[in-house]
């Protein structure tokens, strides 16, 4: 098989593979702070990249005012997740003038990166609300209720995308394509060059962000020990809020690009997207964004160099016994062979392949 | 009141409680599908389906309070089994039910060796991720089970030389009823034996029983291998009920409605799942039909789902315990 071949796989693999890190940060994060699974993080990412689109839709797309109004209730709901009466009137401002921007602002004669910018809000308002309304009065109950509670919302938030955008097929705007270069060939190249960029520059923010920023560093010491943190002054729901914050605003640049990349919207992508985000973050370590980010990639150039495995000779040697094989193409597998990979680690290793060793005292 | 005759009186008032509560949400359910156009006959299958299923998950969810969301899998297996064995190699109903039987509780046990040990976060997710595998599996090996065109034309069943039916529905419904009460009288006499205590003790506190003897790993490996035997059984019955398998049928969808039924039960005795099962399952028929030919059907579904599982989260008793408490 020529090399090319393979470093164009792998190329769209690595890029693949960043998108899936920057999504798996979002549970990494969440799981760190508030010891919890957030399955809705997928959906999140879904609906970011919807908001995106009614963003730079001719019209606001077909949706009417709908959107406008999961953007309403996600601002009141987070907004009572506040504790100072300014810090309330502070969300409810952002969320009205999110809200004023989709509705009156011409995105057609901005960058693209406004649109990117206010979907980012409203999908962090989202999260916020998410994380009042469901996860915020588990805290005192088991983390079975927390599981279960997020498997809701997940499949809560994805009936409520199908009911408001349908479940037809949508794709950004020529617009976007064009921003990456003239022809098909060339932006994808591009693309995936701005797909590592991006991932590189989030890493080396988030990395700046957790050892320097006073915020980074009390999520840090969260992750560690809550009840140290606590008595030692840090307002644990506030890091739990930015955790979710910092999640969603990750998730809407992978939506971004995502879609920018694959050319599919639909409700249900944040359910195959999430899985394997998910996988990465375990595989990574759950709690480290790090590790998360490079199980992704990992991941990527697993999904992203198996089809050019060729097993057809298996069939020609079975001869005429191979019409019961199963499907013997690498890519049908792939999911599978990522969660094997998950399992395996769970066995070895089960604080992640960059985790330490959580000390669970009695 | 002395604290044993407190804690039975509260355990009385608690059943008497459950029981009227559950009775009428199973005649409002009930009435909201016949109306809708449903049949007593096809919702009292539904029912007793959705029952032994929630028999099964009750096993790891309420005993041993693990989330397992790779049920439909086992289901899954279950059905596809029974059907390839029975449409392919023409095998009879009972011969495949019990390879069924057998198959999903091996598979179980092969899941459940690797996971025995993890907290309850990673084993949600690997029965998550368990359930996907046996999915994708279904839709690869398109030589046997028809992959992603779904597998049809599943005989009847017989039995005694009487062929048991889809339409009308009385024969099967005869047939599912009599493995539900044998299945239901096995779960109970399970629950009075010591490794029915063990479930239960490893799932009040996990420590605490290892300290007191119990092997946690065998325990749950135990309860694995039941759940996954009855999810196997469910799903024979499923297979020659639907007499269609498509292998999106056993997704996390499906999991999460058994999950439901299962966390309406509580710890109550067995009833607690028949009166839970009569009265959700209706519910879904009722919404399928009100919600016929709308192009929201789905969607709306999903988030009652959805949003009942989040008020199930946060329901409690007024001692503050329950299942996911």
């Amino acid at each position: 098989m020529p090399v090319s071949t393979f470093l164009q796989a792998l190329g769209a693999g690595v890029a693949h593979g960043c998108l899936i890190g920057l999504v798996a940060v979002g549970y990494s994060i969440v799981y760190g702070v508030a010891r919890l699974i957030n399955f809705a993080h997928g959906e999140i990412f879904t609906l970011s990249a919807y908001f995106i689109l009614v963003a730079i839709a001719p019209g606001g797309g077909p949706w009417g005012i709908w959107p406008l109004v999961i953007i309403a209730c996600a601002t009141v709901t987070a907004s009572a997740g506040f504790t100072t009466v300014a810090s309330r009137l502070t969300i409810v401002a952002v969320g009205a003038i999110a809200i004023a921007a989709f509705r009156f602002l011409d995105f057609h004669a901005l960058p693209i990166a406004v649109a990117i910018a206010f979907s980012a809000v409203c999908a962090a308002l989202v999260a916020l609300a998410a994380e009042f309304a469901i996860y915020r009065p588990l805290v005192t109950s088991s983390r079975l209720a927390a599981l279960v509670a997020s498997i809701g919302l997940s499949i809560g938030l994805q009936g409520l995308m199908q009911f408001t955008f349908g479940t037809t097929q949508f794709a950004f705007p020529r617009r976007v394509d064009l921003l990456f270069g003239p022809t098909a060939a060339a932006a994808g190249r591009s693309l995936d060059l701005t797909i590592v960029a991006t991932t590189i520059a989030c890493a080396v923010a988030a990395a700046l962000f957790s050892k320097r920023a006073t915020l980074g560093r009390s999520l840090r010491a969260v992750a560690d020990d809550p009840t140290l943190a606590a008595s030692l002054g840090v307002d644990l729901n506030a890091c739990r809020r930015a955790a979710f914050a910092i999640g969603a605003i990750f998730a809407t640049l992978a939506a971004f690009l995502f879609v920018a990349r694959t050319r599919v919207l639909h409700p249900t992508l944040g359910y195959g997207v999430g899985i394997l985000g998910f996988a990465a973050a375990v595989i990574g370590g759950i709690g480290r964004f790090m590790g998360a980010m490079l199980a992704g990639i990992v991941i990527g150039i697993i999904l992203g160099v198996s089809p050019l495995l060729d097993l057809t000779w298996l069939a020609r040697w079975l001869g005429r016994t191979a019409a019961f094989l199963p499907s013997l193409e690498p890519s049908d597998w792939a999911i599978a062979i990522v969660y094997g990979v998950m399992v395996v680690v769970l066995l070895v290793k089960p604080e992640g392949l960059l985790g330490s060793r959580e000390h669970r005292s009695i | 009141m002395d604290h044993a005759n407190t804690a039975r009186f509260e355990r009385r008032l608690f059943r008497k409680r459950a029981l009227i509560t559950g009775s009428l949400l199973v005649c409002g359910t009930t009435a909201i599908a016949l109306i809708a156009g449903g049949r007593i006959v096809d919702l009292t299958v539904l029912v007793t389906l959705t029952a032994i299923m929630a028999a099964g998950l009750q096993f790891l969810v309420t005993y041993c309070r693990l989330l397992d969301l790779g049920f439909a899998g086992f289901v899954g297996i279950g059905a596809y089994v029974t059907a390839i064995l029975m449409g392919r190699f023409e095998w009879s109903f009972w011969s495949g039910l019990i390879v069924s039987i057998l198959l999903a509780a091996v598979v179980g046990i092969l899941t459940g060796l690797p996971t025995a040990r993890l907290r309850g976060d990673y084993f949600a997710i690997v029965s998550f991720g368990f359930a996907e595998i046996v999915t994708v599996t279904i839709r690869n090996w398109g030589s046997l089970t028809g992959g992603a065109f779904g597998f049809g034309n599943i005989p009847n069943a017989t039995f005694l030389g009487m062929e048991i039916r889809r339409y009308p529905a009385s024969s099967y419904l005869a047939l599912a009823a009599s493995i539900a009460v044998i299945l239901f009288a096995a779960c109970m006499y399970l629950r009075n034996t010591i490794l029915g205590a063990a479930m239960f003790a490893v799932g009040d506190d996990e420590v605490l029983a290892q300290l007191r003897g119990i092997d946690v790993a065998a325990v749950r490996l135990a309860a694995f291998a039941c759940s996954a035997g009855i999810g196997g059984l469910s799903g024979a019955l499923w297979s020659i009920y639907y007499k269609f398998l498509a292998p999106g049928d056993f997704s996390l969808l499906l999991s999460v409605q058994v999950l439901i039924v299962v966390v309406f039960a509580d710890r109550l005795p067995i009833w607690g799942v028949i009166v839970a099962a009569a009265g959700v399952a209706p519910l879904n028929e009722a919404l399928r039909r009100l919600l016929q030919g709308t192009s929201v059907s789905d969607a709306v579904r999903i988030m009652i789902y959805g949003l009942l599982l989040i008020t199930l989260t946060r329901l409690r008793r007024a001692s503050g315990s329950g299942v996911l408490h």
